[in-house]
């Protein structure tokens, strides 16, 4: 049962639908149309509508997912905002005059989306200063594809949007305050010992943020038709930074571990920038990545040069597994019957690690990795390199680590053609397969230049 | 009689600018159908080449369904071909590509019709296939005979290259592109007492959805009516390839006499439909030391699919295109249609030009490489000129090519950029820049001269207000709005006074598709002609009413006066309806001057032609092939431009497409020839983070010398081939990285790019 508000309206929706339900669907079939299907597989944000939830730190935040494959029981304790919530006494929102303004639709089937992601990105507060306008914007927009504008015009909008703000628009902070902690109240959150319990006795599947499950249910039509949801236990969504490192609950999505670990791993929040779209980085979960074992995860590898360890748990009891250990094969895992990822350790990187990720893709944003490669390397007091760690995605089945190449760089000192050498193991390490992504020389090549990459950029400049 | 404060020339928004921006704007998959209405879906075919037999006995078994039907059931023809037959509705003994439609089945909801689609058995008995382009000229697997191929001679060719002074081979390959029109294809079917059929359908042409859902259901055409408001994009996408939903949805309608709904899902609408045709283009070419062309032998060859489609018409418009904005004194070009077991390509914005285009540009950077001349300096040299015949003989016109590419190169600092690459790859190892300047002249009118033609509806209610009616739909380029501008122009009245009807066959007959990007060109021009008949009989009301002469009647602002005497329009309106005079008309309009013989390859097929130019600075990386476009600068014709937004809107966009095409679109397939990309997830379109941080469109306004409507030009395909600067400046980049820019090919995804570059190290 989820229990949540939609738009304007003064009472709270009790909805009890199938864990293969999704929002979309629901809000079509109820004559909300305005939120349209563009490839159900969360990819072009035709379907994109807002929520405002309690984040993990407890406050009201407003973003926008793709409706198309997010299950219904998502909507528990949120409000949902969608396009036709938008306009007050007949009267366009700021958001929709921005675009009406700057020409930004043309045949109008995207518009929908982008409306509500100008409206999400607006409440994020998130572009005030003119310098960094273009590229905050253009972020604002990468999970919505329009094949008609080219785009300029939309920028246009959201720059102008940026501007003027939102106005007394009826979705203040504080009204969402009111309404979440109300909701929080009629249907409190699961605790980690209720989730964990229905883990274990409910034989059907773990549901986090749905963006890799739901693919299944819109696309190949596989029924689900329960589900136990992590999504809404938020003590699973916190991220403790302390001494030794962050401990991330796996409820936690990528824009929170985003805002966690960014200003301590630059590369990183570079890579996560690229992670999928807003939507995505606001619904997916570090759990649902790591357990999905998917071979071309982004999260992973980088994980691995770090030296993450998961916290497993079933039931009562937990163990703690280095997550390399983790993937056992193709889209094999070592979680036992019942059991889930309650935690992923991160350590603070070593004093003198150089840390770098590389992702590299079709398309810049939101794309799946060709390859990607994360290094983990420690230089010595003689700028030699003391310890190396690189693991990479899409080169094997599982993300796995480069053992050869690191063995090569190993004690050497810290040169392009030690790099280069390196990279010639790693013929060792893998041997990628092609797909539509990539060749598999592709994958070869580029991966062996990813090594060239790393040196170039952290050779000490004499 | 005179109007004044015309609407035409001004910014209005789209006329569906609001709606789309609260999600009022309904398409398709939003009409609210009767309670009872059911939901399609199709069963498709696994097998590139197969004899089949079906099995579908669970289908009909599955929860939920109402009824089935495959080529068995249908009362007409099963035939939903454009020109040529050979497009089945549902594919009888025989599959001919891996996507192909076989049957559709109607039930309560959509999941239950896709579920139960999903349980046919079908058995194949495979057949050997032909899926790459390569297979099919090696085996001859042609659409004619290779007598009848696409063939334009200018001069002797041959001897022209042997005996110039310098001499160069190349070759070039495109892939496919995928429309992917935000909205998928969809219809809905109603059916009607007596049994006709009401259709809405997502199409760029009701008039042919008409007529193949008529033959389709045993019917006449006065049987069936098709409606279409607005589609979710259509790019040429929706030229032929709607009829597949309209006609299973009114099959299977007529059989339930229940409205049915079929609305493709995304990966089902990769697999089912045409994509631009990808080709292989050759060229052997003469030239003296300034790089001017002096004879050129050009082969074109094009993955047509497993069926005719349009792709004669698109073939034509390649070899008519392949000398872009040059001048080939001595030419041989011929157009090779393979046939091949995929889905029948199909129109898509540029319809063959964009391919026949980048062969030129590929050949003019290869030529300026070989001489180490500047890539510009060697365009300019070969710019066809004023009074100069293109290789099928149309005299051009006063051609803007060199003013448009000076002003730009000016305006946008070519030069300083080129320095400024320069610089930029002595100081950097293992990232390069580079910049291009390249030149569109595409020629404006549909090559098939019968379709060059326009009807409009146009009636004054007697409150003044104006509906207004076409044979041309809107699919986001602003035809409504800007016909409605036209409309109210001549009519002097506000903008808000015209109201555009839904695109509807039974208002206006025998629509040609909108395509061609001959939308407000030719609709416009009906609406116009209209819209003055109606402003001449309400004059000659006014006039009698006044008693003053029609002529010195002035309409302007929503008022007629003569003198000191004034009335709204909606009086003069209403005086009309008293006075018994016919408040509407039928408007028509052809294109006239244009004539072209296909057998000789000779004519004037094109009214007028739109040009356009680009400059695109870029960036490589050396180790992974990754790029992107670092500024955009375009200079593009417009000629009086009826609705400036509208028309800049077609050429961001349509750069923005071509750039798709050109560098990151890649159809991927498997060995068995089924799509491996089969939505937006591994079919990766531009996102905004693929335009150039730097993206700067300016309108070249100069009036059309041809009569066209207001002088205007069409902008609808033109400006995709814009991207083709883009390309040609990776090209460039590559060269500076020593690498082979010469085997540089289309899409330039990151890998593509790596494997024209030297090895690091
Ligand atoms: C448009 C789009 C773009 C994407 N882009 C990227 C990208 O750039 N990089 C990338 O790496 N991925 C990408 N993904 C994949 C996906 O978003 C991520 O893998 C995401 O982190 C999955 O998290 P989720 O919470 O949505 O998982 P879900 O779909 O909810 O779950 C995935 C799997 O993990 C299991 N699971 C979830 N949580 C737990 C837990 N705590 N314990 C045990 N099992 C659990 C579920 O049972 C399920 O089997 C993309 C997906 C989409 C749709
Ligand atoms: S419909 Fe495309 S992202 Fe949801
Ligand atoms: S306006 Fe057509 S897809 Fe964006």
């Amino acid at each position: 049962m989820a229990v949540f508000y939609l738009n304007r309206e003064s009472a709270p929706r009790r909805e009890s639908a199938a864990a293969d339900a999704t929002v979309l669907e629901y809000l079509r079939a109820a004559g909300w149309t305005g939120t349209k299907e563009g490839c159900a597989s969360g990819d072009c944000g035709a379907c994109t509508a807002v929520v405002a939830e309690l984040n993990a730190e407890g406050k009201p935040a407003f973003r926008g997912f793709n409706s198309c494959i997010a299950p219904m029981p998502f909507l528990a304790r949120k409000w949902l905002i969608t396009v036709e919530g938008l306009k007050q006494n007949g009267r366009l929102h700021p958001a929709q005059k921005a675009m009406v303004k700057a020409h930004g639709s043309q045949c109008g089937f995207c518009t929908p989306g982008f409306v509500m992601s100008l409206f999400a990105f607006c409440k994020s507060g998130a572009a005030q200063s003119e310098e960094t306008m273009r590229e905050k914007t253009t972020a604002a927009i990468s999970g919505n594809l329009c094949r008609c504008t080219g785009y300029r015009p939309i920028l246009a909008a959201a720059a102008a949007l940026a501007k003027t703000g939102c106005g007394n628009d009826g979705y203040g902070i504080a009204a969402a305050r009111k309404k979440l902690r109300e909701l929080h109240l009629l249907s409190p959150p699961p605790s980690a010992n209720d989730f964990s319990r229905a883990a274990a006795t409910a034989k059907a599947p773990i549901l986090a943020g749905g963006t890799d499950s739901m693919l299944a249910v819109t696309q190949q039509l596989k029924p689900m038709p329960r589900a136990v949801f992590i999504g809404g236990a938020n003590e699973l969504a916190q991220i403790k930074k302390q001494k030794d490192g962050w401990h991330i609950g796996a409820a936690a999505n990528w824009e929170s571990v985003g805002r966690a670990l960014g200003s301590a791993l630059p590369s990183f929040a570079e890579m996560l920038a690229r992670f999928g779209s807003p939507q995505i980085r606001g619904q997916a979960t570090i759990g649902g990545n790591i357990a999905n074992a998917s071979p071309v995860a982004d999260g992973p590898p980088a994980f691995i040069v770090l030296g993450a360890e998961l916290v497993l748990r079933r039931g009562a009891k937990s163990r703690r597994l280095p997550l390399e250990k983790f993937f056992l094969g193709y889209k094999k895992t070592a979680l036992r019957q019942g059991e889930w990822i309650e935690t992923v350790f991160v350590p603070k990187p070593a004093r003198g690690a150089v840390f770098r990720i590389y992702k590299v893709s079709k398309r810049r944003e939101d794309d799946i990795s060709a390859l990607l490669f994360a290094f983990c390397l420690r230089r010595s007091a003689e700028g030699k390199i003391a310890e190396a760690k690189i693991a990479a995605g899409g080169m094997a089945e599982i993300p796995k680590r480069a053992k050869f190449a690191e063995k090569a760089l190993q004690g050497k000192p810290w040169t392009m053609q030690t790099f280069a050498r390196a990279a010639r193991e790693l013929e060792k390490d893998f041997s990628p397969i092609g797909d539509m992504r990539a060749s598999k020389e592709y994958r070869r090549r580029a991966a062996a230049n990813l090594f060239l990459r790393f040196a170039e950029e952290t050779a000490r400049k004499k | 009689m005179k109007t004044k404060n015309a609407a035409a020339g001004k910014s209005p928004p789209h006329d569906s600018a609001v709606l789309h921006a609260t999600g009022e704007a309904r398409y398709i998959d939003d009409i609210p159908l009767p309670a009872n209405a059911l939901h399609a879906a199709i069963g498709i075919s696994q097998c590139a080449h197969a004899e089949f037999k079906t099995n579908l006995a669970p289908v009909r078994a599955s929860p939920g369904v109402v009824a089935v039907a495959a080529a068995a059931d249908i009362p007409g023809k099963n035939e939903i071909a454009p020109v040529r037959p050979g497009d089945p509705l549902f594919a009888e003994k025989t599959v001919h590509y891996a996507g192909q439609c076989i049957f559709a089945v109607a039930a309560a909801d959509e999941k239950s019709a896709r579920r139960a689609a999903q349980k046919a058995k079908i058995t194949y008995r495979e057949k050997p296939a032909v899926l790459t382009m390569e297979d099919a000229l090696r085996k001859k697997s042609f659409l004619i005979p290779e007598k009848d191929f696409f063939r334009l001679r200018r001069g002797d060719a041959k001897k022209e290259i042997t005996r110039a002074p310098h001499r160069l081979r190349g070759e070039v390959r495109c892939g496919a592109q995928e429309h992917f029109y935000l909205e998928g294809q969809a219809a809905a079917a109603l059916p009607q007492e007596g049994g006709d059929m009401l259709i809405y359908s997502s199409t760029q042409h009701p008039a042919e959805i008409q007529k193949l859902a008529a033959d389709v259901l045993g019917i006449a055409m006065h049987n069936v009516v098709v409606q279409t408001r607005r589609i979710g994009g259509g790019f040429g996408g929706k030229e032929t390839q709607a009829a597949l939903a309209a006609c299973a949805a009114a099959v299977l309608a007529q059989k339930t006499g229940r409205a049915v709904k079929l609305r493709l899902p995304r990966a089902e609408d990769f697999a089912v439909t045409g994509k631009r045709h990808p080709f292989l283009g050759k060229y052997l070419a003469g030239f003296d030391k300034n790089g001017k062309i002096l004879g050129a032998q050009i082969t074109l060859a094009a993955d047509c699919g497993m069926s005719a489609d349009l792709s004669h018409a698109i073939i034509r418009r390649a070899v008519l295109h392949a000398h872009n904005a040059y001048y080939y004194p001595a030419a041989d070009i011929t157009g090779i249609p393979c046939k091949t077991n995929k889905a029948s390509n199909t129109a898509f914005r540029g319809f063959g030009g964009p391919q026949g285009m980048l062969l030129a540009e590929k050949m003019i950077t290869d030529i300026a490489r070989f001489l180490g001349r500047d890539a510009l300096a060697v365009r300019r040299a070969n710019f066809i000129a004023d009074g100069q015949r293109t290789p099928y003989g149309q005299i051009v016109h006063k051609p803007p090519l060199a003013d448009i590419a000076g002003a730009l190169a000016r305006n946008a600092s070519y030069a300083a950029k080129k320095k400024a690459a320069e610089k930029f790859n002595k100081e950097n190892k293992t990232r390069k820049r580079g910049v291009a300047l390249t030149p569109v002249k595409f020629g404006i009118s549909f090559t098939t001269k019968f379709l060059n033609q326009a009807g409009a509806l146009l009636q004054i209610y007697r409150d003044g207000t104006v509906a207004l009616n076409h044979g041309g739909t809107e699919m986001g380029q602003g035809l409504f709005i800007k016909i409605a501008q036209i409309a109210a122009s001549v009519f002097g009245v506000p903008l808000d006074c015209i109201r555009c009807q839904p695109t509807n066959t039974a208002r206006v007959p025998n629509a040609s598709a909108t395509a061609a990007s001959s939308g407000a060109d030719l609709n416009g021009m009906a609406a116009q002609n209209a819209a003055m008949q109606l402003r001449a009989r309400i004059a000659a009301t006014a006039a009698r009413h006044w008693k003053c002469a029609a002529d010195t009647i002035v309409f302007s602002e929503g008022t007629l006066r003569c003198g000191k005497r004034a009335m709204s329009f909606a009086q003069a309106a209403d005086i009309a309806h008293r006075a018994r005079v016919s408040l509407s008309a039928a408007g028509f309009y052809r294109t006239p001057k244009i004539h072209f013989d296909e057998k000789t390859a000779r004519g004037s097929p094109f009214y007028y032609f739109a040009c356009g130019a680009a400059l695109v600075c870029c960036e490589i990386n050396l180790h992974t092939g990754e790029h992107r476009l670092l500024s955009a600068d375009i200079l593009h014709e417009t000629g009086s431009s009826i609705n400036p937004a509208m028309d800049l809107g077609q050429i961001e966009g349509g750069f923005a497409q071509g750039w798709g095409w050109l560098s990151c679109e890649e159809i991927c397939r498997n060995e068995k020839g089924a799509l491996t990309t089969t939505g937006p997830a591994t079919y990766k379109i531009p996102t905004a983070g693929d335009m150039p941080p730097h993206f700067r469109v300016r309108l070249w306004k100069k009036p059309n010398a041809a009569k066209t409507v207001l002088r205007s030009k069409a902008v609808g395909e033109p400006p995709l081939m814009l991207a083709l600067a883009g390309w040609c400046a990776l090209a460039d980049a590559i060269h500076s990285a020593n690498g082979d820019a010469k085997n540089l090919n289309a899409p330039a995804t990151p890998e593509q790019v790596l494997s024209t570059l030297p090895e690091l190290n």
